[in-house]
């Protein structure tokens, strides 16, 4: 290991404790008070409550499921704190971690695999296929959890469609893609706009628009229990190939010739990282721009290996999205929605980040 | 190289052309082509810009399908192998070479081990020493930590020919190695790919356009001329004046220039200005009477 890989390590190290620390600092966050020592006990007390849980189930009479039983402690708290942490903050902060680390993942790897550094997860169509999901969810009078479903089906079904669209013309996938990508999008985007044009005003647009500007203001413990396993499902094949990003990113000729078949690589990840996007947001809405700027301040710190790229961009963007839903739930009255802040921090950020590197990449 | 004593030894021909016929779309590039490499030669495809050496490289390195004919590697055909086995047996230094992104010189010399690595495995450390031998047998040792994006032209090449080497491969593809750099750069170059050949045994496939290259480091020349083999064999025999007029359409001499005691004198191609040349305008007209 050189010193250079020893100082990212660090550095990556530093960010994922960092990223622990700001979720829990965010528990605290909203308007019912609990102190920190309360917080500790009660997620301790959930924690050795799963602990005896699997054990019961496995040793119902072992003498480490006895042990266990006695590190329950007894509640001293109101019931109120349980459900505040439980059922409102922990699946809101998990949330914001996991997707704001998965579209910047998903987007330090498409930016690598595209060789251009302005792309952004929903190069694809992702976003604009979720959207027009949520939308025919909504007209449609879906429950909650229809509606997370129609934006993620049709999420993975717009790049899917990409994908095939590319592969009609074989010259020049790659730059197919793209364009197929912008075809898809501009016929789902048309398409949300004659959902929203057909929505009835008084009640379903407004429910139409809300969704589109990206929130968790109203994320339930389900809503985590869905989304966050196949995001992190998505994160783990990501990481597992981020290496072999760097090869992509030497343009597909010079992959080949180093041992890779760059189609097979490409679509894998893009399985990856749509699974991941379109899980995201399909609980949180649209939220721009993460995917876009977390892999370039990545690049800043630890350079444009994507062997380190990708799990700092990880720990980058659960910091980012956890810190922006507390600025959305904690700074006015009435909620800002997640896509509006994401926009006007991420975007004038960006525009000074440029400045910065002078255009360069690294 | 011992080959000889190997329990199995490879055939003679490191790669066997055999009637190769390739086109980009309707326009066919060269037809039923033979040409043969031999284990530890290295063999230098001469030829003026657009007669269809990278394309011949490529078909080779199997970047491109070929129409007919098939590509035999170590007697395998190129088409049975998968890119892994290919990037083991062969390493590719390109010519056209835009990267995005500032990798240090180690990060790209290393993502030569890719064919060695597992589908999950990133380089470990013995996969760095690999990439820095490779990075001091081309003699930029100084540049590893260095971004790529920020050394010279020639320093590039060399680095892509560490990243070739990092491969570990019987064959290296090279395709106008030399073309962007000065002088002193061109040598070193040709000087680290001769060197290769002959310590290692590496069989070379080098492209050019420039006579004196391919004077300068081949066993063997293939004179290319619009998608057909005008002559292959030993540089003295078919590197001729009339063979390089015919290549190129320009008058050439081939020079031999005495370089000391004891060492073998040099061969070089020099153009010779024709009359016309002296007059800019004519040479134009002239140019523009010879195109069909």
């Amino acid at each position: 290991m050189t010193a250079v890989e020893r100082r990212h390590g660090r550095i990556l190290l530093g960010l994922i404790l960092a990223a622990l620390a700001v979720a829990f600092a965010s528990l605290f966050v909203g308007r019912y008070p609990i102190t920190p020592g309360t917080m500790v006990r009660v997620l301790a007390a959930r924690g050795a409550e799963m602990v005896y849980g699997a054990l019961a189930r496995i040793q119902p009479d072992g003498a480490l499921t006895e042990f266990a039983a006695r590190l329950v402690p007894a509640a001293t708290w109101e019931e109120t704190v349980e459900t505040v942490v439980f059922s409102i903050r922990l699946p809101r902060v998990l949330l914001a971690l996991s997707i704001g680390a998965g579209l910047s993942i998903s987007g330090a790897a498409f930016q690598g695999m595209f060789q251009n550094p302005l792309v952004s997860p929903d190069l694809l169509g992702v976003t604009a296929g979720a959207g027009l999901g949520a939308a025919i969810g909504i007209l449609l009078g879906g429950s909650t959890v229809a509606i997370q479903l129609a934006a993620l089906l049709c999420g993975i079904g717009a790049v899917a469609l990409t994908y095939v669209m590319s592969r009609i013309y074989r010259t020049t996938p790659t730059l197919m893609l793209v364009l197929s990508g912008i075809v898809v999008g501009s016929i789902c985007n048309a398409l949300l706009s004659l959902a929203k044009y057909l929505a009835d005003p008084h009640d379903e647009l407004p429910t139409i628009v809300f969704w589109l500007m990206g929130s968790l203001a109203t994320v339930t413990r389900d809503d985590a229990l869905h989304a966050i396993p196949p995001i992190l499902g998505g994160i783990t094949v990501l990481l597992l190939l981020r290496w072999r990003i760097n090869l992509l990113s030497m343009g597909d000729d010079e992959a080949r010739a180093l041992g890779v078949n760059p189609d097979r690589l490409k679509t894998v990840l893009i399985v990856a990282s749509t699974l991941v996007t379109a899980a995201g947001v399909s609980v949180s809405g649209i939220i721009g721009w993460v995917g876009l700027v977390i892999p370039h301040i990545g690049r800043m710190l630890v350079g444009p290996d994507h062997r380190i790229l990708l799990p700092v961009s990880l720990a980058l963007g659960g910091i980012y999205l956890t810190l922006i839903d507390d600025l959305a739930r904690a700074s006015t009255e009435v909620e800002i929605p997640l896509g509006i802040l994401t926009a006007i921090v991420g975007a004038p950020f960006f525009a000074y980040m440029l400045r910065r590197t002078r255009g360069g990449w690294g | 190289m011992t080959t000889g004593y190997a329990a199995a030894p490879p055939p003679a021909e490191a790669i066997a052309v055999q009637g190769v016929s390739c086109a980009y779309g309707e326009r066919p590039v060269f037809e039923g082509l033979d040409l043969c490499l031999g284990q530890a030669e290295i063999l230098s495809l001469l030829g003026p810009n657009g007669c269809g050496k990278t394309t011949l490289l490529r078909c080779i390195a199997g970047l491109m399908p070929v129409r007919a004919g098939r590509v035999l590697l170590d007697g395998q055909d190129v088409t049975t192998l998968s890119e892994t086995e290919r990037a083991r047996r062969m390493g590719f230094v390109f010519q056209e070479h835009a990267i995005l992104f500032p990798y240090t010189v180690l990060e790209v010399v290393r993502m030569g081990r890719a064919p060695h690595l597992g589908l999950f495995a990133a380089p470990a450390a013995r996969d760095t020493a690999i990439a820095r031998e490779a990075i001091a047998t081309v003699g930029l040792e100084h540049l590893a930590n260095r971004r790529y994006t920020q050394i010279s032209g020639g320093e590039r090449q060399l680095a892509l020919i560490a990243r070739a080497l990092a491969q570990d491969p019987r064959i290296l593809l090279l395709d106008e190695p030399t073309s962007h750099l000065d002088f002193g750069n061109q040598m070193r170059v040709l000087e680290t790919v001769r060197r290769l050949a002959r310590e290692r045994g590496i069989s070379v496939l080098m492209a050019t356009h420039a006579p004196d290259h391919a004077l300068f480091v081949a066993d063997r020349v293939a004179l290319m001329q619009a998608g057909r083999l005008l002559a292959v064999g030993a540089p003295e025999d078919v590197m001729t004046e009339d063979n390089l007029r015919t290549l190129y359409r320009t008058e050439i001499r081939m020079l031999t220039v005495p370089d000391g005691e004891g060492r073998p004198p040099i061969r070089a191609a020099v153009a010779v200005p024709s009359a016309s040349v002296a007059v800019p305008s004519a040479a134009a007209a002239n140019r523009s009477e010879e195109q069909p």
